[in-house]
């Protein structure tokens, strides 16, 4: 099982994604194509979901936190 | 001794008068014994119940663990691991990085160790230290937890706080 294989298991979990310049919290929305897709909610008034895609391949580590 | 007479019973005159309805004593004693049974009774089978139910997470419990020997095995084969299959790097005659999709089972870029030999690198390295705790260094920071897999190009760390934490392990600087 590679590393976007297993990203693909925490669909629908809370991530944070550490990249070299760059911290992203949401939900995963699926890994798959190199591509990761974070739902990530602003932190404003008005809660707008927005989908980050990030390329796995600049993906420094991901957390996956507990339920 | 009291002496009763017992008008009730028309044909008592030829009873000793010094007959009485006693209560006997020994009709309670029966009586609580016999609660002291059906409770211990009860017990028991309480007891058996919760014994069966206990048998049937016992076996359930078995089998997953066996599912997961079997993972663990399956793993460790295509780490190369233990007996199963060979390793992963190409036996063929070509040695080094192959640039492009090679031809067979192919396990990707990376640095091409001399076939017939175990994992080496990262994989060695961390393989003997699989569920202890272990310190990663990475360019975003030191990851502290336990190390519980070890896949083809990542590992997998269980922190303090419960979070699972996927480092590919182009990522790792330093391992302690």
């Amino acid at each position: 099982m590679n590393f976007e294989e297993a990203l693909a298991v925490f669909v629908g979990r809370r991530v944070e994604v550490l990249q070299p310049n760059q911290f992203i919290q949401g939900i995963e929305a699926s890994a798959s194509g190199g591509i990761l897709a974070v739902d990530t909610v602003s932190s404003n008034y008005i809660p707008t979901t927005q989908r980050v895609n990030i390329t796995i391949n600049s993906v420094s580590l991901v957390r996956i936190l507990p339920l | 001794m009291k002496l009763v007479f017992m008008k009730k019973h028309a044909k008592d005159f030829e009873k000793p008068v010094h007959h009485k309805k006693k209560r006997h004593h020994h009709n309670k004693k029966t009586g609580s014994l016999q609660k002291v049974i059906h409770d211990i009774k009860h017990r028991l089978i309480k007891l058996k119940q919760q014994f069966e139910s206990l048998a049937g997470t016992v076996t359930e419990l078995s089998a997953r663990v066996s599912k997961l020997e079997q993972q663990v095995a399956t793993l460790n084969s295509r780490l190369g691991i233990g007996p199963g299959p060979a390793p992963g790097p190409a036996p063929g005659p070509a040695p080094g990085p192959g640039p492009g999709p090679a031809p067979g089972p192919a396990p990707g870029p990376g640095p091409g160790p001399a076939p017939g030999t175990g994992p080496t690198g990262i994989v060695a390295l961390l393989t003997p230290r699989i569920n202890t705790r272990v310190t990663l260094e990475t360019p975003v920071g030191t990851i502290f937890g336990t190390l519980i897999l070890i896949g083809e190009d990542y590992v997998q760390i269980l922190e303090p706080d419960g979070s699972n934490v996927l480092i590919p392990f182009r990522s790792l600087l330093a391992v302690s």
